[in-house]
């Protein structure tokens, strides 16, 4: 393999979802992950931060992942906080103006004032 | 209101008879199949006679690209594995990534590089090739129509356009269009489909459709704010199967010499002056088509001096893991744009060749779409 594969890594505490992603979020990434993380967050309503530090790549894939959940979690009275994306990556966010649909930013404590408000 | 009955309780799944009749082994043999380059999807059957591969035509699997050395290499059957020698090749022979010094073992699954060519051996019993075979033929018509629906390209006149495009699967979710709104204006726009495959392209039909009849009632289609707004009405995600595009719009009044234009999740387009040393990005910092309802798209506008080059692309172009791994981003690719043209290559195609010899071996990422438009 010439990069990593993605992982995934859930702990719920409480009404609170912390999501750790590391590697490539490219199509083969959302196929291995989008069910696990879907179903640990939507059903219940979990307010959800996500930890991007390790995330290399974000495809159209990834980005329709998390407008998806997102979407879904506001649907159920929840939100979704993505965190310390890598700057590659957060250009990426800036070209599709993803703040819009789901709130960015700098680290886990702020995502998670966000997420509880 | 009363509901239907329960459809799924009436749906009948037919399931094809998979089993072979007793006694019966199935047939496995290894194939190579072109997945890179020209030739996409020729499969070839290795057997204990050795194949050579290379650009001559007395060669077994005959690969016209200049990158291809008259003989490049040798596959043979020995023991149930596949050995690839390279023929001393100009270019060399690559198996995942690596250079092939003398005889190498060609894994299941792995990928060979000869040129700029990307073969994949596969281990498959017959009648999984039959039925790849099918599905290749019905992929192959589709992405035929989905090419048919791509303007000519322009060689003369006040507007000149050519483009190159490379699905990363065998259709994709990329498409462009251009054509005159009357006698001064221009229009020239490129989206591209969240995802790829057959579920993108599908939705790219259905868009490309809309843009190329202009078909979206009441709208001024020299107007980029506005088309990408009725766009965005028309697709919303949750109507079709969830998936989102972006799109950049652009209109030329030859008149005026200027440009206007709107972007929806898209990366800038380039303007690029007729010395190449002037590259002007222009982008609006639009929302994504079809995620949010009621979206506004602003406009912006710029003067196109004489001789200047609109460059669009998708960014499956810039967007690649090189040959260490590392991934690359607009910024690494924006250089190229300064760089003078290739005799006998076009702007797209001079473009394609950097990008592909860059990029990792195995099919690119993502589609590769370039389209160029140049002002007289």
């Amino acid at each position: 393999m010439y990069s990593r594969e993605l992982e995934i890594e859930v702990t719920v505490t409480g009404s609170l979802a912390r999501v750790k992603l590391r590697g490539r979020l490219d199509t083969p990434g959302v196929d291995r992950v989008e069910a696990k993380f879907t179903s640990a967050v939507v059903p219940d309503g979990k307010n959800t931060v996500v930890d991007l530090s390790e995330v290399s790549f974000v495809a159209s894939m990834g980005l329709r992942m998390f407008i998806g959940i997102a979407k879904a979690l506001k649907r159920n009275n929840a939100r979704m906080v993505l965190f310390a994306p890598q700057s590659q990556v957060n250009e990426i966010f800036n070209t599709v103006v993803l703040r819009d649909i789901v709130p960015i930013v700098v680290d886990e404590a702020e995502a998670v004032r966000f997420a509880v408000v | 209101m009363a509901q239907p009955e329960d459809f799924a309780d009436r749906t009948t799944i037919f399931r094809r008879d998979d089993t072979l009749p007793a006694g019966v082994q199935e047939e496995f043999g290894h194939y190579l199949v072109v997945i890179g380059g020209t030739s996409l999807g020729r499969r070839l059957r290795l057997d204990e006679q050795p194949i050579i591969i290379g650009r001559d035509s007395s060669c077994d699997l005959v690969l016209a690209s200049p990158d291809v050395s008259r003989r490049h290499c040798r596959l043979q059957l020995v023991a149930g594995e596949v050995f690839a020698t390279d023929l001393r090749s100009t270019n060399g022979t690559y198996i995942d990534g690596k250079r092939a010094e003398e005889s190498m073992l060609l894994p299941d699954g792995s990928i060979l590089e000869v040129g700029q060519q990307v073969l994949k051996h596969e281990r498959r019993s017959t009648r999984e090739v039959k039925e790849a075979q099918e599905l290749d033929r019905d992929l192959e018509k589709a992405r035929n129509y989905v090419l048919s629906l791509l303007p000519t390209p322009i060689s003369s006149g006040p507007f000149q356009a050519e483009w190159f495009i490379v699905p990363s699967a065998t259709v994709g979710g990329d498409a462009f269009g251009y054509g005159p709104l009357d006698a001064d204006r221009f229009a020239s726009y490129l989206f591209d489909v969240s995802g790829h495959g057959v579920g993108a392209a599908m939705l790219s039909v259905s868009i490309i459709n809309v843009l190329r009849q202009l078909a979206l009632p009441g709208t001024d289609f020299g107007r980029p704010g506005e088309v990408l707004s009725r766009l965005n009405a028309m697709f919303q995600m949750e109507n079709h199967n969830g998936m989102f595009f972006t799109i950049w719009y652009g209109v030329y009044n030859r008149t005026e010499r200027t440009l206007v234009y709107a972007s929806g999740g898209h990366h800038p387009a380039y303007l690029v002056s007729s010395d190449r040393k002037g590259v002007t990005p222009l982008t609006t910092q639009g929302a994504l088509i079809g995620v949010q309802e009621e979206r506004r798209f602003d406009e912006a506008r710029v003067e196109v001096p004489p001789g200047s080059s609109l460059h669009l692309f998708s960014d499956g172009v810039f967007e690649i893991a090189d040959k260490e791994g590392r991934q690359l981003g607009l910024n690494d690719f924006l250089p190229l744009l300064n760089q003078p043209p290739v005799e006998g290559r076009s702007e797209p195609q001079r473009v394609y060749q950097i990008v592909r010899t860059t990029a990792r071996p195995g099919p690119l990422d993502d589609d590769f779409s370039y389209l160029v438009v140049k002002f007289a």
